[in-house]
């Protein structure tokens, strides 16, 4: 869902660190403004970017999944943050005892929708960077030009080329163990919670000797002195200061759109 | 009477869509101690991982004792084959190799006294009684095989599946296997073994099924189908180099040779009758 | 001809060994050979090229006696550094000794580290493509990939750092037939066309006789055997009584000779099937009517 889509679009085409700085002036909008339908436009603006990285496909999956979080921070906030009008009551006024309990206020639906909107707006940008940009020329990016450690931004794509083999690894100690009769089975916790001693011992001593192992591999290949290189060099072009320079704007305008009181509404407490 | 395993027709789709048995039909009978071979990718494991339920028939019928495995679940499986993985630290994650042979059976409830029975009786099978309290870590790669192979024991399983005993062993520890797996197979179990070491399958197996792109290519006595080099060549596969060696010289070696011991034999054989002279063994 | 490698009376014993892990080696490697080495587990095969590409003493420490060279540097007070550009490693396990994502990523992996510009890293990624035959895979993940073929994008990223020794440890024990044979098929054009000297630990007996010029036998820390294939599988009781494998058709054609009472020469050894045929059908054709 989040690999690299191996396409050629504009967005393909800008260096990381103007990617990296769109999703930043994504963070910023999406705090700035509180107005559910000034968060639906910067989520839009993001499909539309998608749109233009020709990734509209994988963003709106992403998304998608998303929905389900964000519909708990919904109901979240609407039960627990009740303010002005109350619309109506989770538990109707005539049932005894709960009668009237739950009540679904206007603030606290205007909080849910601000919030779970907010939310997927601040994670609207990571796929459309994910599956435009090469996790090495991320790495790039990040040390290169942001001077982040090498040793971190590393564990970053070591992290994405190692999860699918460590996962087919558990997939087998599952296997193993399931052919001794090993299943989980109904909903205690305390059971479900024994059950991992059979898959986690095994997948965490294997996984540290493996990793033992990755790192006499990487060391005995001179890992770990200052002046590394990068077989591709990214530079910023005039695509990319154009674009940070429109960021720019949009971060400056907006700021100063939500001083005048645009995007930012009142929310009864 | 009927035979153990009965697979028909059987297919096997992975959600991606790979077609990894396209109609894989067999049966085995009672104490058949059989080797699978063929390249990485031909669906042998896929084929095996059918007959105790951890992959289901995406068409197809696969029998188990005469039962269909599609309507039982793998840890109801469990108690009729035994499958040991390749790799012992995939299923190894007690404190004591006692407690690592127990836990098959503690998983299908058992008494403690029929659970320390079977225990005793596992690790008596693979020789390694003596090592009860140790720690499963402390153990050589050879005897974590073993261990492996106890604890699959110890849920006293009619079929015994062993996924490539030999690969990444020595030759002592890969022949210590085999060897015990064949002890196995003479006190009753139903092998199946998959493997790439051809001298090693013509040593131990009577049978031999060789998987070639999701089907079967040949399936017969070991004799015979390391006799049909031809054909194994077409999966890139060759028999021990001692049967090669005699099918270079048809006229002289018509039947196919499985061993060095059976090849001198025969030359020696052949020599008298010509007249030489030959040293007793 | 140089000694690329050069094995003086070592002897070590890990930290927390209560036995030597090797005794008194001592071998040399002439440059551009093909070196196989072979024993049971224990041994002391791994030791003995952890001793070679200094993984002893920089990783594990121990006891360390004698004196071993690569290319001229001594290996105990050379950093990985150092090392790196004169002899790189091969593991056994296809999946966790390559860290990137795509195969040009790998190859590049090591000459970054050392800083080198990039155009120089272009050139060193497509000669060592070029090198182990697969220019193809370049732009592959690595993740698709069959064993056999990352095992050799495994070496062509260690060829990028320019050894001029290559060690592999095992390198086909997780492989199928067809792997092994890339495998070693890269080996053996790497050796021949490029001159690289090879030290390769196997326990593939018939795949070391047929491609090596000098075979070392290990057991229990010690030299057993050292000289070429037909020499060692002469001795085919050690080999068997040290656990290692003897190659059929050697094994079968001593016999045979012994049987009949013949005289054993080197040329009678025969290290693949194609040698033996012609040996065995002469001895039939000897003896009987035309």
């Amino acid at each position: 869902m989040m690999e690299y889509v191996p396409r050629r679009s504009l967005i393909h085409d800008l260096h990381p660190v103007t990617k990296l700085a769109w999703s930043l002036t994504v963070l910023i909008l999406a705090l700035v403004f509180n107005n559910p339908w000034y968060l639906a436009a910067v989520i839009l603006s993001v499909v539309l970017v998608g749109l233009m990285g020709k990734v509209v496909k994988e963003t709106l999956v992403y998304l998608g999944a998303m929905l389900l979080v964000s519909a708990f921070v919904f109901l979240f906030q609407v039960l627990f943050r009740p303010g002005g009008q109350v619309l109506f009551t989770v538990f109707p006024s005539s049932w005894p005892m709960v009668g009237g309990w739950l009540p679904v206020t206007e603030g606290g639906v205007l909080y849910g929708f601000a919030m779970s909107l907010r939310m997927l707006c601040i994670i609207s940008a990571f796929p459309v960077i994910l599956t435009t940009t090469q996790p090495r020329d991320l790495v790039m990016a990040m040390v290169d030009t942001l001077h982040v450690p090498y040793d971190y931004a590393f564990m970053f794509t070591t992290a994405l080329r190692f999860m699918p083999i460590v996962m087919a690894e558990v997939s087998t100690i599952s296997q193993a163990q399931r052919s001794r009769a090993y299943a989980v089975e109904g909903w205690n916790p305390i059971r479900k919670l024994q059950a991992f001693g059979p898959i986690a011992m095994p997948i965490v001593f294997i996984a540290i000797e493996k990793a033992d192992r990755l790192g006499l591999c990487m060391d005995l290949r001179g890992y770990g002195a200052k002046g590394r290189t990068y077989l591709r060099m990214l530079k910023l072009r005039f695509p990319d200061w154009a674009a940070l320079a429109l960021m720019a704007i949009v971060i400056i305008g907006s700021i100063v759109a939500a001083t005048q009181g645009y995007g930012w509404i009142v929310i009864p407490q | 009477m009927e035979p153990i395993i009965e697979v028909r027709d059987l297919h096997h789709r992975y959600p991606n869509g790979f077609h990894a048995l396209r109609g894989v039909s067999l049966t085995v009978d009672r104490g058949e101690f059989i080797a699978i071979i063929g390249q990485n990718g031909s669906g042998k494991t896929t084929f095996v991982k059918h007959l105790n339920g951890l992959l289901r028939a995406t068409a197809g019928t696969v029998y188990v004792n005469g039962q269909d495995v599609s309507k039982r679940k793998v840890s109801e499986m469990a108690r009729v084959v035994g499958y040991c993985f390749q790799n012992p630290d995939h299923q190894i994650f007690c404190d004591t190799v006692y407690n690592e042979v127990a836990y098959g059976p503690r998983n299908l409830h058992l008494s403690q006294a029929e659970i320390d029975e079977r225990v005793v009786e596992a690790l008596g099978a693979v020789g390694m009684l003596h090592l009860q309290p140790s720690m499963p870590r402390d153990l050589s790669k050879g005897q974590r095989q073993r261990l492996a192979v106890a604890s699959v024991l110890s849920m006293r399983p009619e079929v015994l599946i062993v996924d490539e005993p030999t690969t990444g062993q020595d030759y002592r520890d890969g022949l210590e296997m085999l060897n015990l797996v064949q002890r196995l197979n003479q006190a009753g179990h139903t092998v199946l073994f998959i493997t790439h070491d051809m001298p090693m399958v013509a040593r131990f197996a009577q049978r031999v099924i060789v998987f070639r792109d999701g089907q079967i290519l040949l399936d017969g006595a070991t004799r015979q189908v390391f006799g049909q080099a031809d054909t194994l060549r077409t999966t890139f596969l060759a028999p021990p180099q001692i049967t090669s060696l005699a099918q270079a010289l048809p006229e002289f070696f018509p039947d196919t040779v499985l061993s060095v011991a059976e090849m001198v034999d025969q030359t020696l054989d052949t020599l008298q009758k010509r007249g030489k002279e030959v040293r007793p063994s | 001809m140089s000694e690329i490698v050069k094995i003086e009376n070592l002897s070590f014993r890990y930290k927390r060994g209560t036995t030597l892990a090797l005794t008194d080696i001592n071998f040399s490697v002439r440059a551009g050979e093909f070196v196989g080495i072979t024993g049971p587990a224990g041994a002391g095969k791994t030791t003995l090229l952890s001793c070679i590409n200094g993984v002893i003493p920089h990783y594990y420490s121990g006891d360390l006696q004698g004196q071993v060279t690569v290319n001229g540097l001594h290996v105990a007070t050379s950093t990985f550094r150092d090392l790196a550009g004169h002899v790189g490693t091969v593991f056994e396990d296809p999946d966790f000794q390559m860290v990137s994502i795509s195969v040009e990523e790998e190859i590049a992996f090591g000459p970054e580290n050392l800083g080198i510009p990039p155009g120089e890293i272009e050139v060193r990624i497509q000669d060592a493509l070029q090198k182990t035959r697969i220019p193809d895979l370049r732009e592959r993940t690595i993740s698709t990939l069959s064993g056999g073929q990352k095992q050799r994008v495994a070496i062509s990223a260690v060829l990028s750092m320019l050894p001029r020794v290559l060690l592999l440890d095992e390198p086909t024990s997780e492989l199928d037939p067809i792997g092994t044979h890339e495998v070693f098929s890269a080996l053996r054009e790497l050796n021949h066309q490029a001159g690289i000297t090879v030290i390769v630990v196997s326990q593939k007996m018939e795949r070391l006789v047929e491609n090596a010029d000098r075979i070392l036998v290990l057991s229990e820390g010690r030299l057993v055997l050292s000289g070429p294939p037909r020499d060692v599988c002469l001795q085919h009781d050690v080999l068997e009584q040290v656990g290692a494998r003897v190659p059929q058709a050697a094994e079968f054609m001593i016999s045979l000779l012994s049987r009949l009472d013949r005289p054993f020469r080197l040329d009678a050894v025969p290290l693949t099937v194609e040698e033996a045929v012609p040996m065995l059908r002469k001895i039939l054709d000897e003896s009987g009517v035309a």
